[in-house]
């Protein structure tokens, strides 16, 4: 298929199907089922990922968000890398301003949106065998089929 | 022949019931579990042969001498392994994860009194045992428990890990216990609440969504602080938020 040559390809971002999320207090905290990694966003953060629920581009999030594109751009590719967040490309043309300062020069304020913390998604419980004949704790491996 | 009635073993509202050909491994699994067994039906079947189990990959749970097969929408679970009552421990401890939609398996001693709950959650030397020979008339159990969450709020069910008694309690906060100096109950912000206890909690295999969901309600449904801690009786107040 041709593109038209008119219209610029534009990602769209969404939240990535296996992700578990909930906002408790000013944060959201998000654990990625399949990249196995969990995390949270601050206030600012957090009301990006709330606008993700359906795929929407850069500059619609700038102006949903209020917030400059460029500290956007910033957190969506994070949240790419932390694998809870998935781009599409879009044939639809380009908005006709990249949302309100979508050219934001400079450091990020602050209160941009941002992830505090991540890490693995793991447990650090062994099983315990603590019975009697069987003093130490099972660490697998186990099939994980 | 007659084979043997099955063994029904009750955990977190769940009935496992036990089926085998061995009515003498029945009989152990009893015994081991008494208090939380019963003769009545179950909502999971498992089926445990004793026997050397095959290497037979690719199976749901498989170790030396082990192996089990899942079927979750039959809700049956077919194993063959030796008759000891610590494979049946470990099978125990990686299927209920699977099985609490609404609820997850962490690992913390269970406290009650009358029916209100604490659960004392913490690693290996963090005081679980220490904290429930404390108070044996409060305690539930001391290595792992239950949590399920409802409309009504997060209700803390005790495991037969290892020393148990059944019990049931509505769950009114969760303390990551260490030892310390002295008792504090520090408050803990939810996001650093979700990450300690997420290192706590039992995953089920395979990985599922309804662990890391009841887990973001858990938080999101009871204080969750940090409970440092010496081994004497004045935690209790500090633990149930009584103390000045």
């Amino acid at each position: 298929m041709v593109g038209d040559p008119g219209r610029r390809r534009m990602p769209r971002y969404a939240r990535d199907d296996a992700v578990a999320w909930r906002r408790l207090g000013n944060e959201i905290v998000v654990v990625g089922l399949a990249s196995k990694r969990m995390m949270s966003l601050n206030s600012a953060g957090a009301a990006v990922w709330e606008q993700l629920a359906a795929a929407v581009t850069l500059a619609e999030l700038a102006r949903s968000t209020g917030m400059p594109a460029d500290d956007i751009s910033v957190l969506l590719r994070r949240l790419q890398e932390e694998g809870v967040v998935t781009a599409t490309d879009d044939d639809t043309p380009p908005a006709a301003d990249g949302g309100p300062g979508g050219s934001s020069p400079g450091p990020s304020a602050p209160d941009a949106p941002r992830v505090l913390w991540s890490e693995p998604l793991e447990s650090a419980v062994g099983l315990c065998l603590k019975q009697p004949g069987n003093p130490g704790c099972f660490t697998g491996p186990f099939n994980t089929s | 022949m007659t084979a043997p009635a099955p063994v029904t073993v009750r955990l977190a509202g769940v009935g496992l019931e036990v089926h085998s050909p061995s009515g003498p491994w029945l009989d152990r699994i009893a015994q081991r579990y008494r208090g939380f067994c019963d003769r009545g039906p179950g909502e999971i079947a498992v089926e445990y042969t004793v026997g050397e189990a095959p290497p037979r990959p690719p199976a749901w749970l498989a170790w030396t001498g082990f192996s089990a097969e899942l079927d979750r929408t039959g809700g049956r679970v077919r194993c063959t392994g030796p008759a000891v009552v610590s494979h049946f421990d470990l099978l125990l401890q990686r299927l209920l994860p699977l099985i609490l939609d609404d609820g997850l398996v962490l690992h913390g001693a269970a406290l009650a009194d009358g029916d209100r709950g604490w659960a004392c959650i913490g690693p290996s030397g963090a005081g679980k045992s220490t904290l429930a020979a404390l108070f044996p008339e409060r305690s539930l159990c001391d290595e792992l428990l239950a949590v399920r969450i409802g409309r009504h709020g997060a209700t803390l069910h005790a495991l037969p890990f290892w020393t148990a008694r059944p019990g049931t309690a509505r769950l009114e906060a969760v303390g990551l216990i260490e030892h310390g100096s002295r008792a504090v109950r520090v408050p803990l912000p939810p996001h650093e609440a979700v990450r300690r206890l997420t290192r706590q909690a039992i995953w089920p295999v395979p990985r599922s969504a309804g662990t890391v969901e009841a887990l973001l309600r858990l938080v999101a449904t009871v204080p969750v602080f940090a409970l440092p801690f010496r081994p004497h009786r004045d935690v209790w107040p500090v633990l149930t938020g009584e103390a000045a």
